[in-house]
């Protein structure tokens, strides 16, 4: 490495540090843990930089490498299952999940939204929080998200879908348990 | 397309993620059916307000000099390369071929900015306001173009009043292409608007995340690269350009 790569590097890289910690934080839980991640994923970015190929998203590049230290050294410490195979437990097709939500339900959605969104988010197991942090908080792309987390582009939608479908779920619990909705059925 | 169908598409409808004809069969359902578009534009709502949750807060400040630190040591561990003298006259020669392949390649960006223009002095001004309602400009397809979707929609941050989309073939690679006109109803000039794919031939001259602008006489074509995606807007009129460029 030369000081060029380096200045190359930081350039590149510290434009996303909010995000990659946003990122890391929602998928650690923990302030501490997040900044660690943080740090140990962009060591392994920078000493890896010369396989970074010039002129691709930069971004989407760095958070697999956030994501795969997340995945292979944070998830295997924390209490969190290592690894349940959603693909077996998740319909095949999305088109054919349970009820929909009614528009006064999502409606009450938000109107509740706040610190127990965050909550509801951190709950949800991490083969679906991960699709959904890089989707709804970051922008990536399908096909990217797809890449970042080495799955199929037809896993990603599904996961997607369900962790939106969870979070709705629970987030309406809360907003009906705040008395704001009464139970319809 | 029916409202199960549309239904089962809202998840990579509101992500963007459509193709082209299924986006097309999802708005013209959206515009007949008072339901689907009210369940859309709640769910759109509830995502944006998820949105901004997760957008906000900043990594504390003392990160960042942790992971400098670390990777000055990083730098200072590895052993510089023994040949590097060696390696300027190729360096030298590796630029010049890069500037070189810039220079050449560049041109599909251009190029295709010109098209753009072409089909804005050509089917966009066939399209016509005809009258103007409170908040949307009617338009009239005064030479048939045929695949218009029917929406009219006011992008309320610019005030323009869109009518037409019309799916051609002038996108890369004679591939599919849906253009939006709109017009801004207080200057009278149009403005036309394409989004797709962006081309492998655009990748290496051009990152994810730039911009770029030309003007060509008095049309100003503005191009965003974004995940994966280019769109382009041609303005003919330089001072909405500039609105819409500071906007940006």
């Amino acid at each position: 490495m030369n000081p060029g790569d380096r200045q190359a590097f930081e350039e590149l890289a510290y434009p996303h540090l909010d995000s990659a910690y946003r990122t890391a934080l929602r998928m650690t839980g923990q302030p501490a843990s997040a900044e660690d991640l943080v740090q140990e994923a962009f060591l392994r970015a920078f000493r890896a930089f010369s396989q970074f190929e010039r002129g691709t998203n930069f971004k989407a590049w760095l958070f697999r490498i956030l994501t795969n230290v997340f995945l292979n050294d944070y998830r295997k410490k924390s209490r969190e299952p290592q690894s349940t195979d959603f693909a077996e437990v998740e319909p095949a097709d999305p088109g054919t999940e349970t009820r929909e939500f009614k528009a006064e339900e999502v409606e009450a959605i938000r109107a509740h939204l706040g610190d127990e969104a965050v909550k509801a988010l951190d709950r949800l197991p991490a083969d679906f929080r991960l699709p959904f942090l890089l989707s709804t908080f970051e922008g990536f792309s399908y096909k990217e998200i797809a890449s970042i987390l080495n799955v199929p582009i037809g896993t990603v939608m599904s996961r997607l879908f369900r962790a939106r479908r969870l979070l709705k779920m629970d987030l309406l619990e809360y907003a009906k348990a705040s008395g704001y909705l009464k139970d319809r059925k | 397309m029916n409202c199960s169908d549309a239904r089962g598409r809202l998840d990579p409808y509101l992500d963007g993620e459509l193709e082209m004809d299924e986006n097309v069969q999802v708005l013209r359902h959206l515009e007949g059916c008072t339901g689907c578009s009210t369940r859309f534009e709640n769910e759109r709502l509830l995502f944006d307000d998820l949105r901004r949750l997760g957008s906000s807060g900043a990594a504390p400040t003392t990160l960042r000099d942790r992971i400098s630190g670390q990777i000055a040591q990083a730098r200072t561990a590895s052993r510089p390369w023994p040949f590097a003298r060696a390696l300027v006259p190729a360096a030298a020669a590796a630029v010049l071929l890069a500037v070189f392949v810039t220079f050449f390649t560049a041109q599909p960006v251009e190029s295709m900015a010109r098209r753009a223009v072409a089909w804005h002095d050509g089917a966009a001004a066939s399209v016509v306001p005809v009258s103007t309602a409170p908040q949307l400009v009617n338009f009239y397809d005064s030479k048939g173009i045929k695949a218009c979707i029917h929406e009219e929609r006011v992008n309320q941050r610019m005030s323009y009043a869109y009518k037409s989309a019309c799916v051609d073939k002038s996108g890369p690679g004679g591939s599919d292409i849906a253009w939006w006109v709109a017009a801004c109803p207080k200057s009278g000039c149009r403005m036309s608007h394409a989004c797709f794919p962006v081309p492998a031939s655009f990748e290496k001259v051009w990152p994810d995340g730039k911009r770029k602008t030309f003007k060509f006489g008095d049309k100003t074509v503005f191009m965003n690269h974004r995940n994966g995606q280019v769109c382009l807007f041609v303005f003919d009129n330089s001072k909405e350009a500039d609105r819409f460029l500071t906007s940006r």
